[in-house]
């Protein structure tokens, strides 16, 4: 018997080592945060169709009829089985073409594509393939007068550069024929000193948009002889905050507004800056800067003279735009983070914020005093920016359910999967 | 399922994302540097495991006769009651000497949360998405001074410890499967008792390049980080192995002495045996050659694991020969 002991504690010692190395194996092959995983696109309107990125790993560009609310099978980009990646930012549209980027990586090696659709067909504008980089883009693309601009994080060890602000000419080749069209739509690229994670604002052809290393940059989009032997020079001012930057800055009243990590809120006096100060923020220029309670992701919005913020914390606050001063007692909280830019609905209650969050809810804030509204419930974390268009709040979550909610009853009038062989039809919850 | 989520990130995930971020503010933002003093804190936390693991494994080798002597009994014996009774007595010798069998894996099973945490760690400590980063606010507790320092430089000695190895630059894609296969082999070299058990030294002797073997190649598919982590870890076992048993260290050191000069040796007479047929002289044989030469069993007199091996299974078969 003791040898049966004996070889029965070898075999578990064996058995043992071997789950063991299953174990690493599985968690080495389950981590969800090594590679994009879906991105989360919201929808925007153009000609009574919702453009998004549908969301997964092998995420396209594709179109719903905001009217039918039904999914139009037959304009996706691109087509089959081919995939633009995880998409992180809404589409922008154009003048009839539709601009969407994903990226996605194996390993250490990841590519990101730039792809440019005619909305009434779905064909490629440019080429097939669009324009491809072996870079992240995870934020939304900005349009100027003349370029379409993205940020992009750098991969690999060849270049040292972190991260760059992409222009590229949206209009050339134009006439040509489609296949004697060339992928070099390449303006200018301008190198930063971090990764750019979401894209930049663009007002009056300038691109505001902030780094992982904690530089806020103005950059000017317009075309000038100036700037063609140093492209550094398009830089106007930039404002060197107390964390890293994620969130798209907002840019209204001549007052850039953004958030940080550090759990700051800046509101800086653009045409200040752009005269030449510099420095920290001047209470004499009209500039101001609060403390929150967690780090900023989400885009913050305004409406009547206040500044609407959300955290990944959950809190929301009202700051008036020139002051910085809270509006309401104390700010709304929410469950869940808020990763995408909230926006305004009219309910039946009154104006409200529409705020989505990633536990499974997009939240409605009383604008007057920041007490909760009400939820729009839908089945899975929303990441994206809800999409109002009259009565109607698009919401796409991030399993792929993409949900249409009456804004003044809150009620749910269609649900969709926009994702998988599924994608299509009703949802099943 | 839920809690066990919640257990693992809150009582092992976040405390190491901390701690390696802590310790990256503390050590000048130097990445490598907090993986090392974290991997150093490691082992230093589990000496006392060690140092219990090598009593017991001790004890284990010193039961070895007795026990054998009862495997013998047992082969005598034929009824259920005789082998209950065989294996009592089995128990009740692991009792008395204060043994328990599988304890002695008790600290191989507790890293294994740690290298499959470190892994999540790293990745999320340096987020590569989007996702990742939006996870990292909820890791990070408020009173952490590293927020300020995101994002982390993940930046050592010329390669990025986010980086699979595989895709690390030259030379550090071939160094750290090759290191960390090394180390590891001769960490357990020196942890592993000698066993008078044929089987048991079997065991061992599979173990002792199986998993050096298995986990070189694994490595390729770590984060440098973890591999750094996996390298440092084997480096300071192999150190406190030295001086909590150093004479099972100087022991096993020179059993691999006895086996190079073994080798060397086995060479040597190979090559005079290939020059005793060049001028016909007859060729020693094999046995006779193992048999007058005493450092083929090992300097350490038959006790290195194939050394034992090979010597428990020529004694059996002499056994069976005599009795025929």
């Amino acid at each position: 018997m003791p040898s049966l002991w004996f070889a029965a504690r070898r075999r578990l010692f064996l058995a043992s080592v071997a789950v063991s190395f299953l174990l690493i194996l599985a968690a080495a092959c389950s981590n969800k945060d090594s590679i994009p995983s879906g991105g989360w696109s919201g929808p925007v309107a153009s000609d009574g169709y919702l453009y998004l990125g549908a969301s997964g790993t092998g995420g396209s560009l594709i179109r719903i009829d905001a009217n039918s609310g039904r999914l139009d099978t037959s304009w996706q980009y691109p087509a089959g089985k081919a995939a633009l990646g995880s998409i992180y930012g809404a589409p922008l549209v154009r003048d009839g073409v539709i601009y969407g980027a994903g990226y996605t990586c194996k390993g250490n090696v990841c590519s990101a594509e730039v792809a440019a659709v005619d909305a009434a067909s779905g064909n490629p504008v440019w080429a097939e393939g669009g324009y491809d980089r072996e870079t992240k883009i995870s934020g939304r693309l900005g349009a100027g007068s003349n370029v379409i601009v993205f940020g992009t994080s750098q991969v690999g060890s060849e270049d040292s550069t972190p991260g760059y602000l992409f222009a590229l000419d949206p209009a050339r080749d134009a006439g040509k024929p489609l296949a004697e069209r060339v992928q070099q739509r390449l303006v200018w690229k301008l190198p930063v000193d971090g990764a750019i994670v979401s894209g930049p604002a663009v007002v009056d052809d300038v691109a505001y948009f902030g780094t992982m290393s904690r530089t806020l940059y103005a950059v000017d989009l317009k075309d000038d002889a100036r700037y063609r032997d140093n492209v550094s020079k398009r830089v106007l001012w930039s404002f060197k905050s107390e964390g890293a930057i994620i969130a798209t800055p907002l840019v209204a009243g001549g007052l850039v507004y953004f958030g940080d990590f550090q759990n700051q809120f800046y509101a800086l006096n653009a045409n200040a800056r752009r005269s030449g100060r510099s420095g920290p923020v001047s209470a004499a220029e009209g500039e101001w800067q609060v403390e929150a309670k967690a780090w900023f992701w989400a885009q913050p919005v305004t409406e009547a003279g206040v500044i609407y913020a959300a955290t990944l914390g959950g809190h929301i606050y009202a700051l008036d735009a020139k002051t910085g001063d809270s509006v309401w007692p104390e700010p709304a909280v929410i469950e869940g983070q808020v990763i995408g830019t909230p926006v305004f609905v009219e309910t039946q209650r009154g104006r409200a914020l529409a705020v989505p969050s990633t536990k499974t809810d997009v939240v409605l804030i009383k604008l007057s005093d920041g007490s909760a509204q009400g939820s729009l419930f839908t089945g899975g974390s929303v990441k994206s920016s809800p999409f109002v268009s009259g009565d109607f709040i698009f919401v796409h979550a991030l399993n792929g359910e993409f949900y249409t909610f009456s804004a003044k009853s809150q009620e749910e009038r269609s649900c969709l999967q926009t994702r998988g062989k599924e994608a299509g039809a009703r949802c099943k919850s | 399922m839920e809690i066990l989520g919640i257990l693992w990130n809150q009582g092992i995930m976040r405390p190491m994302i901390n701690s390696i971020a802590l310790l990256y503010d503390v050590l000048f933002n130097n990445f490598g540097l907090s993986i090392i003093v974290f991997t150093a804190a490691i082992r230093i936390v589990m000496i006392p495991l060690a140092v219990r693991q090598m009593r017991q494994m001790k004890k284990m080798s010193e039961l070895q006769p007795k026990i054998k002597a009862l495997q013998e009994k047992s082969k005598q014996k034929s009824g259920r009651e005789d082998r209950q009774a065989i294996q009592r007595e089995t128990m009740k010798l692991y009792k008395e000497a204060g043994v328990n069998p599988v304890g002695c894996l008790g600290p191989f099973f507790l890293q294994i949360p740690i290298w499959i945490g470190l892994y999540n760690a790293i990745l999320r400590v340096v987020p590569p998405t989007p996702e990742g980063l939006a996870n990292l606010s909820g890791s990070l507790y408020s009173w952490n001074p590293a927020a300020n320092d995101i994002p982390f430089n993940a930046r050592f000695i010329g390669m990025d410890l986010v980086d699979f190895v595989q895709a690390s630059p030259v030379p550090y894609n071939i160094l750290f499967p090759v290191l960390v296969g090394a180390s590891m082999w001769l960490q357990q070299k020196l942890s592993t008792p000698p066993s008078t058990d044929p089987r048991q030294a079997q065991t061992n002797a599979i173990m002792l390049w199986t998993m050096p073997v298995m986990f070189g190649f694994f490595t390729l598919q770590f984060p440098a980080g973890l591999a750094l982590y996996i390298l440092f870890s084997n480096i300071l076992g192999i150190v406190i192995q030295y001086f909590i048993a150093p004479q099972q260290s100087k022991d096993a050191l020179r059993s691999m002495a006895s086996v190079t000069t073994f080798f060397r040796r086995r060479k040597a007479a190979l090559e005079i045996a290939g020059a005793a047929v060049d001028t016909s002289a007859p060729e020693p044989s094999g046995e006779k050659q193992s048999d007058g030469n005493p450092d083929i069993h090992g300097e350490d007199g038959g006790r290195g694991d194939r050394g034992s091996a090979a010597s428990a299974r020529r004694q059996a078969r002499r056994r069976r020969h005599n009795r025929r």
